[in-house]
Protein backbone atom coordinates (compact mmCIF):
# COMPACT_ATOMS: atom_id res chain seq x y z
CA UNK A 1 0.00 0.00 0.00
CA UNK A 2 1.43 3.36 -0.98
CA UNK A 3 1.37 5.95 1.77
CA UNK A 4 -0.65 8.52 -0.16
CA UNK A 5 -0.82 10.99 2.72
CA UNK A 6 2.97 11.11 2.85
CA UNK A 7 3.18 11.80 -0.89
CA UNK A 8 0.60 14.59 -0.47
CA UNK A 9 2.63 16.15 2.35
CA UNK A 10 5.76 15.93 0.24
CA UNK A 11 4.04 17.74 -2.61
CA UNK A 12 2.91 20.51 -0.26
CA UNK A 13 6.40 20.88 1.24
CA UNK A 14 8.00 20.96 -2.17
CA UNK A 15 5.55 23.61 -3.34
CA UNK A 16 6.42 25.86 -0.36
CA UNK A 17 10.00 26.49 -1.41
CA UNK A 18 9.83 25.89 -5.11
CA UNK A 19 10.83 29.45 -5.87
CA UNK A 20 14.06 29.16 -3.90
CA UNK A 21 14.93 25.55 -4.81
CA UNK A 22 13.72 25.65 -8.41
CA UNK A 23 12.62 22.04 -7.86
CA UNK A 24 9.04 21.09 -8.62
CA UNK A 25 7.00 17.94 -8.36
CA UNK A 26 3.63 17.78 -10.12
CA UNK A 27 1.19 14.88 -10.12
CA UNK A 28 0.60 13.19 -13.45
CA UNK A 29 -2.12 10.85 -12.27
CA UNK A 30 -4.91 11.32 -9.74
CA UNK A 31 -3.72 8.50 -7.51
CA UNK A 32 -0.30 10.16 -7.11
CA UNK A 33 1.65 7.13 -8.32
CA UNK A 34 3.00 8.96 -11.34
CA UNK A 35 4.53 12.39 -11.04
CA UNK A 36 6.78 14.73 -12.96
CA UNK A 37 9.81 16.27 -11.27
CA UNK A 38 11.52 19.35 -12.66
CA UNK A 39 15.06 20.45 -11.84
CA UNK A 40 17.04 23.39 -13.16
CA UNK A 41 20.47 22.58 -14.60
CA UNK A 42 23.15 23.58 -12.07
CA UNK A 43 24.93 26.86 -12.69
CA UNK A 44 28.50 26.52 -13.92
CA UNK A 45 27.85 23.18 -15.62
CA UNK A 46 27.03 22.35 -19.25
CA UNK A 47 23.44 21.89 -18.04
CA UNK A 48 23.08 25.52 -16.93
CA UNK A 49 20.04 27.24 -18.39
CA UNK A 50 18.23 23.97 -19.03
CA UNK A 51 15.13 22.69 -17.27
CA UNK A 52 15.08 18.92 -16.93
CA UNK A 53 11.97 16.82 -16.47
CA UNK A 54 12.05 13.53 -14.64
CA UNK A 55 9.34 10.88 -14.73
CA UNK A 56 8.65 9.61 -11.24
CA UNK A 57 6.80 6.42 -10.39
CA UNK A 58 5.93 5.72 -6.77
CA UNK A 59 6.24 1.98 -6.07
CA UNK A 60 3.83 0.05 -3.85
CA UNK A 61 6.34 -0.09 -1.01
CA UNK A 62 7.07 3.66 -0.90
CA UNK A 63 8.61 5.16 1.27
CA UNK A 64 10.33 1.90 2.17
CA UNK A 65 11.34 1.44 -1.46
CA UNK A 66 12.90 4.25 -3.50
CA UNK A 67 10.83 6.13 -6.06
CA UNK A 68 11.62 5.18 -9.64
CA UNK A 69 13.07 8.14 -11.52
CA UNK A 70 14.03 8.50 -15.15
CA UNK A 71 14.83 11.59 -17.19
CA UNK A 72 12.20 12.35 -19.81
CA UNK A 73 14.32 15.26 -21.05
CA UNK A 74 17.25 14.01 -23.09
CA UNK A 75 20.53 14.61 -21.29
CA UNK A 76 24.20 13.93 -22.08
CA UNK A 77 25.80 12.73 -18.84
CA UNK A 78 27.96 9.71 -17.90
CA UNK A 79 25.51 8.49 -15.25
CA UNK A 80 22.32 8.99 -17.25
CA UNK A 81 21.40 6.89 -20.27
CA UNK A 82 21.37 9.09 -23.36
CA UNK A 83 18.84 6.65 -24.82
CA UNK A 84 16.37 5.92 -22.04
CA UNK A 85 17.03 8.55 -19.37
CA UNK A 86 17.76 5.84 -16.77
CA UNK A 87 19.72 7.24 -13.82
CA UNK A 88 22.59 5.51 -12.03
CA UNK A 89 22.43 6.95 -8.53
CA UNK A 90 22.93 5.09 -5.25
CA UNK A 91 20.18 6.86 -3.30
CA UNK A 92 17.67 5.66 -5.90
CA UNK A 93 18.92 2.11 -5.34
CA UNK A 94 20.57 0.51 -2.32
CA UNK A 95 21.29 3.76 -0.46
CA UNK A 96 17.63 4.78 -0.28
CA UNK A 97 16.22 5.53 3.16
CA UNK A 98 12.63 6.39 4.09
CA UNK A 99 13.96 9.63 5.59
CA UNK A 100 14.64 10.78 2.04
CA UNK A 101 11.88 12.38 -0.01
CA UNK A 102 11.08 13.01 -3.64
CA UNK A 103 12.58 16.46 -3.22
CA UNK A 104 15.81 15.29 -1.58
CA UNK A 105 16.12 12.59 -4.25
CA UNK A 106 15.71 15.26 -6.95
CA UNK A 107 18.34 17.39 -5.18
CA UNK A 108 20.66 14.37 -5.39
CA UNK A 109 19.92 14.00 -9.09
CA UNK A 110 20.71 17.69 -9.52
CA UNK A 111 23.98 17.19 -7.61
CA UNK A 112 24.76 14.29 -9.94
CA UNK A 113 24.51 16.72 -12.87
CA UNK A 114 27.19 18.85 -11.16
CA UNK A 115 29.43 15.92 -10.25
CA UNK A 116 29.46 13.11 -12.82
CA UNK A 117 31.03 9.82 -11.80
CA UNK A 118 32.38 8.42 -15.07
CA UNK A 119 33.93 5.42 -13.31
CA UNK A 120 30.47 4.14 -12.41
CA UNK A 121 28.72 4.95 -15.66
CA UNK A 122 25.19 4.40 -16.88
CA UNK A 123 26.10 5.40 -20.41
CA UNK A 124 29.47 3.95 -21.42
CA UNK A 125 29.80 6.08 -24.56
CA UNK A 126 29.30 9.33 -22.66
CA UNK A 127 31.59 8.19 -19.85
CA UNK A 128 34.38 7.34 -22.27
CA UNK A 129 34.04 10.71 -23.95
CA UNK A 130 34.07 12.43 -20.54
CA UNK A 131 37.34 10.73 -19.60
CA UNK A 132 39.15 10.82 -22.94
CA UNK A 133 37.93 14.02 -24.52
CA UNK A 134 36.49 16.29 -21.86
CA UNK A 135 36.10 19.37 -24.06
CA UNK A 136 34.04 17.45 -26.60
CA UNK A 137 31.94 16.08 -23.74
CA UNK A 138 31.27 19.61 -22.47
CA UNK A 139 30.22 20.89 -25.88
CA UNK A 140 27.98 17.87 -26.53
CA UNK A 141 26.33 18.18 -23.12
CA UNK A 142 25.83 21.91 -23.69
CA UNK A 143 24.40 21.31 -27.14
CA UNK A 144 21.94 18.74 -25.76
CA UNK A 145 20.92 21.20 -23.05
CA UNK A 146 20.29 23.91 -25.64
CA UNK A 147 18.40 21.52 -27.90
CA UNK A 148 16.31 19.50 -25.47
CA UNK A 149 16.17 21.28 -22.11
CA UNK A 150 15.49 24.89 -22.97
CA UNK A 151 12.17 26.08 -21.69
CA UNK A 152 9.99 27.64 -24.24
CA UNK A 153 8.33 30.73 -22.83
CA UNK A 154 4.75 30.82 -21.61
CA UNK A 155 3.85 32.86 -24.66
CA UNK A 156 5.29 30.20 -27.01
CA UNK A 157 3.27 27.51 -25.28
CA UNK A 158 0.06 29.58 -25.36
CA UNK A 159 0.65 30.31 -29.03
CA UNK A 160 1.00 26.62 -29.89
CA UNK A 161 -2.21 25.70 -28.04
CA UNK A 162 -4.09 28.60 -29.66
CA UNK A 163 -2.91 27.31 -33.05
CA UNK A 164 -4.51 23.99 -32.14
CA UNK A 165 -7.81 25.80 -31.76
CA UNK A 166 -8.08 26.53 -28.02
CA UNK A 167 -8.95 29.98 -26.69
CA UNK A 168 -6.11 32.21 -25.45
CA UNK A 169 -7.40 32.55 -21.85
CA UNK A 170 -8.33 28.87 -21.70
CA UNK A 171 -4.86 27.81 -22.93
CA UNK A 172 -3.09 30.19 -20.53
CA UNK A 173 -5.01 28.94 -17.49
CA UNK A 174 -4.46 25.28 -18.48
CA UNK A 175 -0.68 25.83 -18.74
CA UNK A 176 -0.56 27.66 -15.45
CA UNK A 177 -2.55 24.97 -13.65
CA UNK A 178 -0.27 22.28 -15.13
CA UNK A 179 2.90 23.74 -13.68
CA UNK A 180 3.98 24.89 -17.13
CA UNK A 181 3.83 21.43 -18.66
CA UNK A 182 2.46 21.90 -22.14
CA UNK A 183 1.53 18.24 -22.59
CA UNK A 184 -0.38 18.05 -19.32
CA UNK A 185 -2.15 21.30 -20.28
CA UNK A 186 -3.13 19.79 -23.61
CA UNK A 187 -4.50 16.67 -21.90
CA UNK A 188 -6.54 18.87 -19.56
CA UNK A 189 -7.93 20.91 -22.43
CA UNK A 190 -8.82 17.78 -24.40
CA UNK A 191 -10.51 16.07 -21.46
CA UNK A 192 -12.61 19.20 -21.14
CA UNK B 1 20.91 -19.74 -25.02
CA UNK B 2 20.90 -21.33 -21.60
CA UNK B 3 21.63 -18.06 -19.86
CA UNK B 4 19.05 -16.20 -21.85
CA UNK B 5 16.35 -18.69 -20.99
CA UNK B 6 17.14 -18.50 -17.29
CA UNK B 7 17.16 -14.73 -17.68
CA UNK B 8 13.70 -15.01 -19.15
CA UNK B 9 12.60 -17.08 -16.20
CA UNK B 10 14.01 -14.57 -13.72
CA UNK B 11 12.40 -11.66 -15.52
CA UNK B 12 9.03 -13.34 -15.58
CA UNK B 13 9.35 -13.78 -11.85
CA UNK B 14 10.50 -10.26 -11.14
CA UNK B 15 8.27 -8.48 -13.58
CA UNK B 16 5.11 -10.53 -14.03
CA UNK B 17 2.92 -9.08 -16.72
CA UNK B 18 5.76 -7.47 -18.63
CA UNK B 19 7.27 -8.88 -21.77
CA UNK B 20 11.04 -9.29 -21.96
CA UNK B 21 11.07 -6.43 -24.43
CA UNK B 22 9.34 -4.09 -21.99
CA UNK B 23 11.67 -5.04 -19.18
CA UNK B 24 14.72 -4.39 -21.27
CA UNK B 25 13.31 -1.24 -22.80
CA UNK B 26 13.11 0.24 -19.37
CA UNK B 27 16.13 -1.21 -17.63
CA UNK B 28 18.65 -2.31 -20.24
CA UNK B 29 17.96 0.07 -23.05
CA UNK B 30 20.90 -0.60 -25.31
CA UNK B 31 24.24 -2.22 -25.58
CA UNK B 32 26.15 0.86 -24.72
CA UNK B 33 24.72 0.72 -21.23
CA UNK B 34 25.92 -2.79 -20.58
CA UNK B 35 29.45 -2.09 -19.37
CA UNK B 36 27.98 0.09 -16.67
CA UNK B 37 27.39 -2.93 -14.51
CA UNK B 38 23.66 -2.71 -15.04
CA UNK B 39 23.44 -6.46 -15.06
CA UNK B 40 20.90 -8.93 -13.82
CA UNK B 41 22.60 -8.40 -10.46
CA UNK B 42 21.63 -4.76 -10.45
CA UNK B 43 18.07 -5.63 -11.35
CA UNK B 44 18.08 -7.80 -8.26
CA UNK B 45 19.62 -5.02 -6.21
CA UNK B 46 16.84 -2.69 -7.16
CA UNK B 47 14.32 -5.07 -5.71
CA UNK B 48 14.39 -6.38 -2.19
CA UNK B 49 14.02 -10.06 -2.70
CA UNK B 50 15.87 -12.78 -4.46
CA UNK B 51 14.35 -16.08 -3.60
CA UNK B 52 10.87 -16.94 -4.81
CA UNK B 53 10.39 -18.73 -1.48
CA UNK B 54 10.70 -15.46 0.42
CA UNK B 55 7.74 -13.26 0.96
CA UNK B 56 9.09 -9.78 0.20
CA UNK B 57 6.94 -8.28 2.93
CA UNK B 58 8.35 -10.54 5.63
CA UNK B 59 12.03 -11.30 5.30
CA UNK B 60 13.75 -9.31 2.58
CA UNK B 61 17.52 -9.46 2.48
CA UNK B 62 19.36 -7.01 4.71
CA UNK B 63 16.60 -6.55 7.28
CA UNK B 64 16.11 -7.74 10.84
CA UNK B 65 13.84 -10.56 11.88
CA UNK B 66 10.54 -9.47 13.37
CA UNK B 67 11.61 -11.09 16.68
CA UNK B 68 14.66 -8.82 16.86
CA UNK B 69 12.68 -5.75 15.83
CA UNK B 70 10.26 -6.32 18.68
CA UNK B 71 13.15 -6.29 21.15
CA UNK B 72 14.05 -2.67 20.34
CA UNK B 73 13.20 -0.22 23.13
CA UNK B 74 9.84 1.47 22.77
CA UNK B 75 7.78 4.10 24.55
CA UNK B 76 4.36 5.65 24.30
CA UNK B 77 4.17 9.41 23.97
CA UNK B 78 2.43 10.88 27.00
CA UNK B 79 2.43 14.38 25.54
CA UNK B 80 3.60 15.66 22.20
CA UNK B 81 7.15 14.34 22.46
CA UNK B 82 8.71 17.08 20.42
CA UNK B 83 7.63 20.55 21.44
CA UNK B 84 9.34 21.89 18.33
CA UNK B 85 6.64 20.17 16.32
CA UNK B 86 9.05 17.82 14.57
CA UNK B 87 7.69 14.77 12.89
CA UNK B 88 8.43 11.15 12.19
CA UNK B 89 10.60 11.29 9.07
CA UNK B 90 9.11 8.07 7.76
CA UNK B 91 5.46 9.13 7.57
CA UNK B 92 5.99 12.92 7.95
CA UNK B 93 3.27 12.89 10.63
CA UNK B 94 3.69 14.43 14.10
CA UNK B 95 4.30 12.59 17.39
CA UNK B 96 0.81 12.86 18.79
CA UNK B 97 -0.10 11.74 22.32
CA UNK B 98 -0.51 8.01 22.81
CA UNK B 99 1.49 6.84 19.80
CA UNK B 100 4.00 4.04 20.23
CA UNK B 101 7.50 5.17 19.27
CA UNK B 102 11.04 3.83 19.28
CA UNK B 103 14.18 5.77 20.23
CA UNK B 104 17.09 3.92 18.69
CA UNK B 105 19.92 2.96 21.07
CA UNK B 106 23.12 4.81 20.15
CA UNK B 107 21.98 7.46 17.71
CA UNK B 108 18.81 8.35 19.62
CA UNK B 109 16.66 9.05 16.58
CA UNK B 110 12.95 8.69 17.24
CA UNK B 111 10.30 7.26 14.92
CA UNK B 112 6.80 5.92 15.17
CA UNK B 113 7.11 2.23 16.05
CA UNK B 114 4.91 1.14 13.17
CA UNK B 115 6.93 3.18 10.68
CA UNK B 116 10.42 2.16 11.75
CA UNK B 117 9.50 -1.51 12.28
CA UNK B 118 8.43 -1.78 8.65
CA UNK B 119 11.78 -0.35 7.59
CA UNK B 120 13.79 -2.68 9.84
CA UNK B 121 12.27 -5.70 8.14
CA UNK B 122 14.05 -4.44 5.01
CA UNK B 123 17.24 -2.85 6.33
CA UNK B 124 19.23 -2.73 9.57
CA UNK B 125 20.20 0.94 9.53
CA UNK B 126 18.71 4.09 11.09
CA UNK B 127 16.61 5.89 8.45
CA UNK B 128 18.07 9.23 9.52
CA UNK B 129 21.81 8.60 10.06
CA UNK B 130 22.30 5.11 8.57
CA UNK B 131 23.97 3.87 11.77
CA UNK B 132 23.69 0.11 12.09
CA UNK B 133 20.88 -0.55 14.54
CA UNK B 134 21.75 -1.89 18.03
CA UNK B 135 19.32 -3.58 20.34
CA UNK B 136 20.41 -1.83 23.54
CA UNK B 137 22.41 1.21 24.68
CA UNK B 138 25.12 -1.20 25.95
CA UNK B 139 25.47 -2.74 22.49
CA UNK B 140 25.67 0.72 21.00
CA UNK B 141 28.44 1.79 23.41
CA UNK B 142 30.45 -1.31 22.67
CA UNK B 143 30.20 -0.41 19.00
Amino acid sequence: MIDISRVQKELQDCEKDRDSSGIRVCPKSDNLTRLTGTIPGPIGTPYEGGTFQIDITIPEGYPFEPPKMQFSTKVWHPNISSQSGAICLDVLKDQWSPALTLKTALVSVQALLSAPEPKDPQDAVVAEQYMKNYQVFVSTARYWTQTFAKNSSLEDKVKRLVEMGFGDAQARSAIESSGGDENVALEKLCSG
Amino acid sequence: MGSSSSLHHICLFLFPGLSIGEIFDSSLPNHQDEPSGLSIGSIFNSTYFLDPQDDPQDEPSGGLSSTLVQKLPQFKTSKPARPDGSECVVCLDGFRKGRWCRRLPGCGHVFHRKCVDTWFLRADTCPTCRARVRLTEEDAQQG
